[in-house]
């Protein structure tokens, strides 16, 4: 499977790919019909849609509604099998995994952080299917934030303390355990990497 | 480098020749070492020399558990699965089981995880703290082992589980080694356990034979423990004038060009304390030091340091030489151990660069196509100290079967907390393993399930034992030189 060559493209290319193996289709299809609109928008530069690679399947350029409803029966599947399990790591629906770990290369310009965007709060709603309960003290604590420390608190990425949580992404990446795509893009944006709410594991200055 | 030698053999030689004057076309053969390839192998090495600037101690040990078993547990996995799937216990099939809490009883199933072995004798500080009274000194024991009432644990991210049977208390295992286990829970909740894997020997390069008909040997000494004052044993000067090729006859100059590479490999420098400093501890003497606060100066001896850089020094004016740190050298002190600083050898540093080098431990080196993994022998004293046994060699062969050269890390064995690699995983086996600083020499060859063959060396100290390990690259055959002066004993 080839990948795309995110890690040997030059920094200097104004094209905003991501690499696509490890992400949700649901991202994917907001990713080619929101984001790029709002960002060329804000950022004034002409981007390009994601080419499809063979990981996703002909379904890339499906309607939304069809999204929702793969992954609504996703959700079911995973509801299943995670519910022994409070922390496992979301089962990204990949087709097949990758030896070659490549390492994202981050844009050189920071985008700023939407804190509204909804696929935040879409991506966070999944992630709490496998819930008993609600999570409690969280009323007045926007998405992003509470996305980031469920991030934080999933096992399979191993320890939280002493390492910012993008080091913590970043090695989860390496060891091929295919952290969420959405956290990486709330962890490179500006505020992501200036504040220490959003950069920093949430025992930072506790431990 | 050139070595004269009298045309004569060794063994006789004619009197006249002696007693005679110098003939002016006499010609000497002289021996020279072949320019040889010795490289670092770096993408193994970079992890584990710690750059200053990214030193942290921020993070936790768990960051290391936590990698250990996320790399191992696929490769361990792999190796179970092929050998217990399909496979049926009192007709009932085994299956793999997730998580080591998720095993429910009477069902065989097989899980991996992390040894942990909770020893009543390993020292804990928590005992010390909880006791109110001391009673005696602890005695120092060399080995925290005891069999009856250590309990062996298996670990993951969920929990952990009590290994209980027969098999497991007949296995070598230590804390930190990543196995995999067939059995079933008891009554109990004790995982009782039929079966263990090992992830087994990592794949191995071929390695390239060369054309040549010369021998080409890689010399292996450690614990040189120089002191440089006047106990300072002859068997040093004797080993150091055999390396650069100036010791005994035309065989043996022969033999010594033969060496390409010489690895010191531990405890190059000795503790011992000066004699000036000896007589200043005398009542009398006591009474009229000054008081000094801080850093007394006038108690450092530098003469290992001088003799050594001496030693060294010469030596890398003839042959390629690489210096590894021990437990007891000036470096630090917690696994892996920086390399020596240069600074502390100014005559030899001048060859840095062509002949001398610095190494860290543990190394890994790449020399003529020979793949070799070397230790100053911390990881093996270390686990020589939590099992029963004293077979240094079956535990350097576990450690390549574990996959991993250093296991009691950070447990035991001091080591830096590192967050993003386990830089002790063998992604690769060597061809040469050595364990420097070993209390005897050993030696033998093992055979992987692949048909890797590695020749496993336990190099023994050279201040007690004057002995020096020749390896032959092609043939990896081990061979050992010792020196001795007469009268001492020493074999």
């Amino acid at each position: 499977m080839v990948m795309a060559p995110q890690a040997k493209r030059s920094r200097s290319s104004s094209t905003n790919k991501k690499p696509l193996a490890k992400q949700v289709r649901l991202t994917d299809s907001f990713r080619q019909k929101k984001k790029l609109a709002s960002l060329q928008s804000v950022t004034g530069k002409k981007l390009q849609p994601h080419s499809p690679t063979e990981v996703i399947p002909p379904a890339a350029s499906q309607t939304p509604s069809d999204e929702f409803e793969e992954s609504a029966r996703e959700i079911e599947t995973e509801g299943e099998v995670e519910s022994q399990e409070l922390s496992a790591a979301p089962e990204e629906d990949v087709q097949k995994g990758t030896d070659e770990q490549v390492v994202p290369v981050e844009p050189e310009v920071e985008e700023p952080l939407d804190y509204d965007d909804p696929q935040y709060e879409a991506y966070f709603d999944k992630t709490q299917k496998v819930n008993i309960a609600a999570p409690i003290h969280q009323q007045g604590v926007s998405t992003v934030v509470r996305i980031l420390k469920n991030f934080d608190l999933t096992a399979a990425y191993g320890p939280t303390v002493g390492m910012t949580r993008l080091q913590r992404w970043r090695r989860a990446e390496k060891l091929g355990l295919k952290p969420p795509e959405v956290v990486y893009k709330i962890l490179i944006s500006k505020e992501g990497k200036s504040m220490d709410e959003l950069r920093e594991g949430y025992l930072y200055g506790q431990i | 480098m050139n070595i004269m030698a009298p045309v004569a053999s060794s063994s006789t030689l004619d009197i006249d020749y002696l007693l005679c004057d110098p003939k002016e076309d006499e010609t000497f053969p002289t021996f020279e070492r072949r320019a040889s390839s010795r490289e670092l192998i770096s993408k193994y090495n970079d992890e584990f020399v710690l750059k200053n600037t990214e030193k942290t101690y921020e993070q936790q040990y768990a960051s290391l558990y936590f990698l250990r078993l996320t790399v191992l547990k696929p490769r361990v996995s792999k190796v179970a699965a092929e050998a217990w799937n399909g496979m049926s216990i009192l007709n009932q099939e085994v299956k793999a089981v997730d998580r080591v809490l998720d095993v429910r009883q009477g069902e065989f199933c097989w899980i991996v995880g992390t040894v942990y072995i909770e020893m009543t004798l390993k020292p804990n500080i928590l005992d010390e703290i909880t006791k109110e009274f001391w009673t005696t000194a602890p005695i120092s024991k060399d080995k925290f082992a005891d069999p009856e009432n250590d309990a062996i644990m298996l670990e993951d991210e969920s929990g952990r589980v009590n290994l209980v049977g027969s098999t497991i208390k007949s296995e070598l295992l230590v804390t930190g080694c990543v196995v995999a286990v067939l059995g079933s829970e008891t009554t109990s909740g004790d995982f009782d356990v039929v079966d263990i894997r090992f992830p087994q020997l990592a794949p191995q390069l071929p390695r390239k034979m060369s054309t040549g008909h010369e021998r080409k040997y890689v010399a292996l000494v450690s614990g040189l423990e120089v002191s440089g004052d006047v106990h300072e044993s002859y068997e040093t000067s004797m080993l150091f004038e055999y390396l650069m090729g100036e010791l005994g006859g035309s065989d043996d100059s022969k033999h010594a060009s033969e060496i390409i590479h010489v690895i010191v490999a531990g405890n190059s420098f000795s503790n011992r304390r000066s004699p000036l400093s000896r007589d200043d501890e005398s009542p009398d003497n006591f009474q009229k030091k000054k008081k000094k606060y801080g850093y007394d100066s006038s108690s450092y001896n530098s003469k290992p340091t001088e003799a050594l850089d001496c030693l060294l020094a010469d030596l890398s004016a003839s042959v390629s030489v690489d210096i590894m740190p021990g437990d007891q050298d000036p470096t630090n002190y917690s696994y892996p151990q920086q390399p020596i600083n240069a600074a502390l050898v100014p005559r030899s540093r001048r060859f840095l660069g062509s002949s001398f080098r610095s190494v860290s431990n543990p190394c890994w080196w790449d020399i003529e196509g020979l793949r070799i993994l070397g230790t100053g022998g911390q990881p093996i004293d270390d686990i020589f100290k939590y099992i029963e046994g004293d077979d240094r060699l079956q535990m350097m062969e576990t450690c390549l079967r574990w996959q991993h050269c250093a296991p009691t890390a950070p447990d035991t064995l001091w080591s830096y907390p590192f967050r993003d690699c386990d830089p002790f995983i063998l992604n690769e086996t060597p061809h040469l393993f050595f364990a420097g600083n070993q209390p005897e020499f050993k030696t033998k060859i093992i055979v992987g399930e692949d048909g890797q063959r590695v020749r496993l060396v336990a190099v023994p100290k050279f201040s007690e034992t004057g002995k020096v390990v020749l390896v032959d690259v092609d043939s990896l055959a081990a061979e050992v030189v010792t020196f001795a002066l007469n009268g001492t004993g020493r074999d």
